[in-house]
């Protein structure tokens, strides 16, 4: 402790300790000199407390004690009572100040020197302890990166592991790529034995098939089919040879597999006595056999059998291949026999077509030769009718009275009136019937034309007014003929007598429909009777002439046209046709 | 030389031919109406084949009025015929039917039929196309 406080001291100067030691220093010497040894000359004197700098190196103590001498011996020199005085008191205080200077000069370069030295010892301490700590930090990262030199070690143990469990992986797929790819082929040739013209190679070539899948223990494969108590061989492939290719179900191997309606195997058939045996010629003796049912529309209708001449465990991988394929077999069967089906149904229906087509076509020829012969040949005798009560009202006026004269009127009116039925009839089943290619009317126009040509739609007997801004429409010109000349014969011919015929035209476009109306001042016809003005040979008034076609032969038209005809109430006064046609620019 | 003129009526319908006959006689030509039931004695007539070789009584007519729906041969048959034979080329053939088909129009149109007329449907009206006819075409010699 003591001994720390004196190396500190000793670094690092403290003012106390310094003032201390002067004042004792100075004490001591003064005591000394001008106490003790009054008249004595001690020329080294001086310089001996000086080297107490040695042990406490402070310069400020070191020059205040010698400014403090040198004023001592200056005193005890020059200014003390002359019995203390030496005889040469200049050479001697020279002499002593000399001394006092050198020892001072150098404990002040020895103190120099030692701090100096002190420094750079600090100094050299303090570079080894920077590079103490640099070996620790470096040591420090050695040790980080050991770890982490570890920890990649195992992760590339666990990436070794990983790209194992990959590689196992790859082979798995290979494998089941593989398989997949067999199992392509066998679809692929069953999609094309689909192809097939004759569907009879089908079940050898699914046998092929299967014994090339099966593999080396496979001697042969049969396809065989239940035909009531018997087994019949549909297809085999295999060297083996029958002694017949027909033989009992009961008992045999192929019955059990039917009755479980699964796939099933006899590793060792000598072991199984009970199993009545194929009727194979000898050298080719089955000895294992695998099978599975042949199921047609869902329940087994035979079964397809693999054959080995040794002993055999037949593998899952076989059970699979056998079940699939002949899932695959069943399925292709029954496709083939619907196709078949359907083929068979089809030329039915195409021959049943024909046939009707040809029926109709005839019945059509009929129908026109009977329209033609009604016009013709029914129309002769109504006219011979008309023709002779016409002779005979005219030759025999002077012999018949106004009763006979009144029945041969209503003869010719009769007659005339029966012709008009059948025209008029014809005519509606030819609109029905004929074709009617759709264009452009301008129904303006084409009403125009109709009061021109028919005088009966001319003053005085009528007065029709066409509007001027009718649209065109999508029709046919001679059925919309057909149809106005009906409609303006209604509308001049049902008028109360007296009255003049005001028949008003007008229309206008709604969206892709033209709207047609056509308005008269005639009799008109009840709301209640509306219903039924469309009704073929359905006459609204007995006063008036007419067959009772002429408005359904209206709608018939309109309707070819793709359009309507409806009639609106108008109150009793006249009659308002609506005709709805299709406009000229719609697509119809 | 001027022929007298006659019309030869082929038609089967024998009310029809009663109707034409008495409409001819009406008018006071009775002895230039001529009339065969059929397409192939219409044929006969025209060439003087048996049993019509006397041509005073059958004489070749100046204008024949043919009806189209005829037994044996059709009317359209004899018409053709007609237009084929040098003699008859150009012989007026009015074509007279109950037929109100536009195509059967067309057709004798086509065939060189001279004109095509709907048969009346009374006494009267076949009077009128007798007159008709007179005026247009038998004018000569009456």
């Amino acid at each position: 402790m003591f001994l720390e406080t004196i190396a500190s001291l000793q670094r690092k100067p403290v003012t106390g300790v310094t003032l201390g030691l002067f004042l004792l220093c100075t004490g001591l010497m003064a005591w000394i000199r001008l106490g003790i040894l009054q008249d004595n000359i001690v020329s080294i004197g001086y310089g001996v407390p000086l080297l107490i700098c040695f042990l406490y190196p402070d310069r400020r103590l070191l020059w205040s004690l010698m400014g403090a001498f040198a004023l001592m011996g200056t005193y005890k020199a020059f200014v003390a009572p002359a019995e203390w005085q030496a005889e040469q008191p200049l050479m001697t205080w020279s002499m002593q100040m000399i001394n006092m200077l050198v020892i001072g000069f150098v404990v002040h370069l020895v103190i120099d020197m030692t701090a100096r030295l002190r420094r750079q010892k600090a100094e050299l301490l303090r570079s080894n302890q920077e590079l103490k700590e640099r070996d620790q930090e470096i040591s420090r990262q050695n040790e980080e990166l050991e770890s982490q030199a570890a920890e990649l070690a195992q992760q590339n143990e666990e990436i070794q592991q990983q790209s194992e469990e990959l590689q196992a992986q790859a082979e798995e797929l290979q494998r089941a790529n593989s398989e997949a790819t067999k199992r392509q082929d066998v679809l692929q040739a069953l999609l094309d034995s689909l192809r097939l013209h004759d569907s009879r190679e089908l079940p050898g070539r699914i046998c092929q098939l299967l014994m090339s899948l099966l593999g080396r223990a496979t001697a042969a494969v049969f396809i065989l089919e239940q035909d009531g108590d018997e087994l019949v061989v549909l297809a085999q492939a295999g060297a083996f040879d029958l002694r017949t290719r027909r033989w009992p179900l009961k008992n045999s191997f192929a019955s059990v597999v039917m009755a479980h309606n699964r796939t099933a195997y006899v590793p060792d058939l000598q072991l199984r006595p009970d199993l009545v045996s194929m009727p194979a010629v000898a050298g080719s003796t089955p000895r294992s056999v695998l099978g599975t049912p042949l199921r047609l529309a869902g329940t087994p209708a035979g079964v397809v059998t693999v054959y080995s001449t040794v002993k055999h465990e037949w593998t899952k991988e076989q059970f699979q291949i056998i079940e699939w394929v002949s899932a695959q077999c069943s399925l292709l069967m029954d496709s083939r026999r619907l196709q078949a089906e359907l083929r068979r149904a089809n030329s039915d229906l195409d021959r049943v077509v024909k046939e009707r087509t040809a029926e109709l076509q005839e019945l059509v020829n009929e129908l026109e030769h009977f329209s033609y012969t009604i016009t013709h040949d029914l129309r002769a005798p109504l006219r011979a009718m008309h023709g002779f009560a016409g002779l005979l009202a005219e030759e025999c006026r002077t012999v018949l009275n106004e009763e006979s004269r009144e029945y041969l009127t209503r003869i010719t009116t009769a007659a005339v009136r029966m012709d008009r039925l059948i025209t008029d009839a014809l005519s509606y089943s030819k609109v029905a019937r004929k074709e009617m290619p759709m264009e452009v009317v301008d129904v303006a126009g084409l009403l125009r034309g109709m009061v021109d040509s028919y005088p009966i739609f001319q003053k005085p007997h009528a007065q029709i007014e066409i509007a001027d801004n009718l649209p065109l429409v999508m029709g046919n010109e001679a059925g919309l003929t057909q149809c106005f000349s009906n409609l303006l014969g209604n509308a001049v011919k049902f008028v109360p007598p007296g009255r003049t015929p005001v028949v008003r035209i007008t229309g206008r476009r709604e969206g892709a429909r033209v709207m047609l109306w056509c308005e008269d001042n005639g009799i008109g016809i009840p709301d209640a009777m509306h219903s039924r003005v469309f009704v073929m040979f359905q006459r609204l008034s007995k006063e008036y002439e007419g067959t009772g076609i002429g408005l359904t032969l209206v709608k018939k038209v309109v309707e070819r046209m793709n359009g309507s005809v409806a009639i609106e109430p108008t109150g009793g006064k006249g009659c308002r046709f609506r005709v709805e046609l299709n406009a000229a620019d719609s697509k119809a | 030389m001027k022929k007298n003129p006659c019309v030869l009526y082929i038609e089967d319908e024998e009310d029809d031919v009663f109707f034409m006959r008495n409409a001819f006689k009406r008018l006071g030509m009775e002895e230039c109406f001529h009339m065969v039931p059929d397409g192939e004695r219409a044929i006969a007539y025209l060439t003087g084949g048996d049993p019509y070789t006397d041509r005073a009584r059958f004489p070749v007519p100046t204008i024949v009025l043919l009806d189209l729906s005829l037994p044996v041969l059709s009317g359209f048959e004899v018409l053709a015929w007609l237009r084929g034979h040098p003699q008859f080329r150009s012989v007026p053939v009015m074509v007279f039917s109950a037929s109100v088909r536009a195509e059967d129009r067309l057709r004798a149109e086509e065939l060189g039929a001279t004109a095509f007329l709907p048969k009346p449907t009374s006494g009267g009206q076949f009077l009128d196309m007798v007159r008709r006819l007179k005026k247009t075409w038998l004018c000569t010699g009456l």
